[in-house]
Parts: C-alpha cells; sequence; structure tokens
C-alpha cells in the first residue's frame, strides 16, 4: 500500500489535499493518506482553507476526504509533529509532504528521515508571492537527492520553534500576511513533484517558484557530498 | 526585488559563444549569465548582495558542492546562493491581513 503522510494542513495541507486524494483515488493502486496536525479550524481560516466544520485540522479533513474519494484510506492524527512522537507516525517506505511554517519542524522531520532507509520527503514553503520545494529521496539507506538541511542552515540550526513547544500567548501572537495563491502554487509545485518521483522522472531537488514574476527556477541536489 | 535586477533577469538569454565564456548565477528564481570567471565566491557575493538581496547566511554553491567564499570562479561553473526556505504555507490569517491564530489546545474548555 502506498503509505503518505501530510504533515501540515493548512494553507499548502488544504490545497494539496483533494487533488493528492483524487490522483490516488482514480489510479487503482491501494493509497492510505494520514493527516498530521494539532491545531484546529476557525472561522478566521476561510479565507485561504476549505473546511466544512470547525475542529481538530487532521480530523475535519480526513473526513471529509474519505466522504469524497471512497477508495483511498484516510487517517487522522491530531497532533503536532515533534521529536517525541515522530517515530509513530513517519515509517519506512512513507511518502511525506510537509507543509508547516517553521524550520524546527522541518528538521525534526528531515533529520528522522535521513535515518530511514527509504522514505521520500516533499517540503514547501512559501513567503508572501513567493516559496519552494525541497525533494529528499533515500532508497536503500542512500541519498538520491539531498536532504533539506544539507544548503539550507536556517533549517539545521532552526531559530524558531514549533507550535508543539508555544505558549497560547506565542501562538496567538504569530501571524503573518499570507496570500492563498502562494499557498496553492507551492502545493501544485509539491504535487508536481510528487507525479515526477512516481514517473521516475524528477530532474530536480529544489525548485523555486514567484507567482508575480511568473517565474520558476528547479535546481539539482545531488545526494553524493 | 529591485528595477535593476528585474531588468538583469530580462535580459535576453547569452549565445552559445557567449555563454562559454560565462558563469552562471543562481538565486531563487532569478538566473544570470555574467562575465566573473576569475572572481571569487566572496567577490560575487559581495557585488550582488543588494541587487539580489543575498543574506549572509546563503550557502554558496557551485556545480552542485558547497563552496569557499574564496574559491576563484572558472568559466562555465553555476554558482547558486541557496535562497532561504519559505517560512510560511500552514499559518492562518487573513488573505491579505495580518492574522493571529489561536491553537484550539489554548481555548477555553467548550469554546468551538
Amino acid at each position: 500500500m502506498l503509505e503518505i503522510k501530510v504533515i501540515g494542513i493548512g494553507g499548502i495541507g488544504c490545497a494539496l489535499l483533494p487533488f493528492l486524494a483524487r490522483y490516488l483515488n482514480y489510479q487503482g493502486e491501494p493509497a492510505r493518506i494520514t493527516l498530521i496536525d494539532g491545531d484546529e479550524f476557525e472561522r478566521a481560516n476561510a479565507d485561504r482553507q476549505a473546511f466544512g466544520t470547525l475542529g481538530n485540522k487532521a480530523k475535519v479533513k480526513a473526513t471529509e476526504m474519505a466522504r469524497e474519494f471512497q477508495r483511498v484510506a484516510f487517517r487522522a492524527v491530531p497532533q503536532y509533529i515533534s521529536e517525541a512522537n515522530i517515530t509513530e507516525h513517519v515509517q519506512e517506505g512513507d511518502t511525506v509532504f510537509l507543509g508547516v511554517d517553521n524550520h524546527k519542524t522541518r528538521k525534526v522531520v528531515s533529520d528522522y528521515c535521513e535515518k530511514l532507509a527509504t522514505v521520500t520527503l516533499i517540503s514547501g514553503g512559501n513567503d508572501f508571492n513567493d516559496g519552494n520545494v525541497q525533494v529528499h529521496i533515500r532508497e536503500g539507506g542512500r541519498d538520491r537527492t539531498a536532504p533539506i538541511t544539507r544548503y539550507h542552515p536556517e533549517i539545521r540550526n532552526p531559530r524558531d520553534r514549533s507550535p508543539a513547544e508555544m505558549s497560547c500567548e506565542e501562538l496567538m501572537a504569530r501571524g503573518s500576511p499570507q496570500l492563498l495563491f502562494a499557498n496553492l502554487a507551492i502545493a501544485s509545485a509539491m504535487l508536481n513533484a510528487f507525479y515526477g518521483i512516481r514517473e521516475g522522472k524528477l530532474t530536480y531537488g529544489e525548485v523555486y517558484l514567484d507567482i508575480l514574476e511568473g517565474k520558476s527556477n528547479p535546481v539539482r541536489r545531488e545526494g553524493k557530498q | 526585488m529591485t528595477e535593476p535586477l528585474k531588468q538583469a533577469t530580462r535580459v535576453r538569454p547569452a549565445s552559445p559563444t557567449e555563454t562559454q565564456e560565462t558563469v552562471r548565477v543562481i538565486y531563487g528564481v532569478h538566473s544570470l549569465d555574467v562575465n566573473i570567471a576569475g572572481r571569487s565566491v566572496g567577490e560575487v557575493r559581495a557585488a550582488l548582495r543588494q541587487a539580489l538581496n543575498i543574506p549572509p547566511q546563503a550557502v554558496a554553491v557551485v556545480d552542485g558542492r558547497e563552496s569557499l567564499e574564496s574559491y576563484i570562479l572558472q568559466i562555465g561553473e553555476v554558482l547558486e546562493f541557496v535562497r532561504l526556505a519559505g517560512e510560511k504555507g500552514s499559518l492562518e490569517g487573513g488573505l491579505l491581513t495580518w492574522g493571529g491564530r489561536v491553537s484550539g489546545r489554548c481555548r477555553p474548555p467548550g469554546g468551538p
């Protein structure tokens, strides 16, 4: 069974999920998508995120996806990913879509993926009108593309913290302008990378996008150092 | 992005002859073919820092390998200053507003 983990059900995760689920629903290969997020949908999210009910993001979206795409199995994990729980939720052979807003969680996931023999990590993030997608592929204990920390010291040595580590006051103080079109562009690029990997034709390890410039720039990230 | 940089990245592609004599410099979506062979990575970083807004911690990579600032660039090489990863994607907030957020675990019991 194709095991897919989607970590972060926010602007990127919500944009990515329906297309990923629809693609898998009609591929014929058994697949399960596990949605992982400790956060809750609130009314204020509705301008960038699609949801039918309030509540935990992973649970709400898993329920909605399961209703629409019945050939794919869905599971919800209503937790933030951290060093304490990642071993439970990411396993050998997984494909991980990582759409989070902090480098600390990226590092936790990347470091753990480096310990696995076979895993695919597709990590996307955006600023206001631009962003990037990184792809780390490990097969048989070897990196086919570079880990997402290798050329990114901001992820390797994060100065931020994961939501699981923040106080309520810190969570409330967070926030910055977001553009749903940027979320959509990054989600689309993550799915493009996934398709490229499935077809054995992915030629890059990182791609940059700028929606105002109308540009994307794929770059190689060799696994070997 | 600065106007000079917009112009620089919109110039016509270098001809095959020109490309053979240049170094390609990449930063994010931007890619330029420039005559900087013989210059060090550090010199190029200093020259482009302002135009490209390259942060000091951006890693320099030459032909796929992390490079020292003292490395002297050769014709035909590709120098990339690795743009920092996007930091958002799951934050809440308005389409064009500054949005505060409240985690579910911070709400009073029984709240929506």
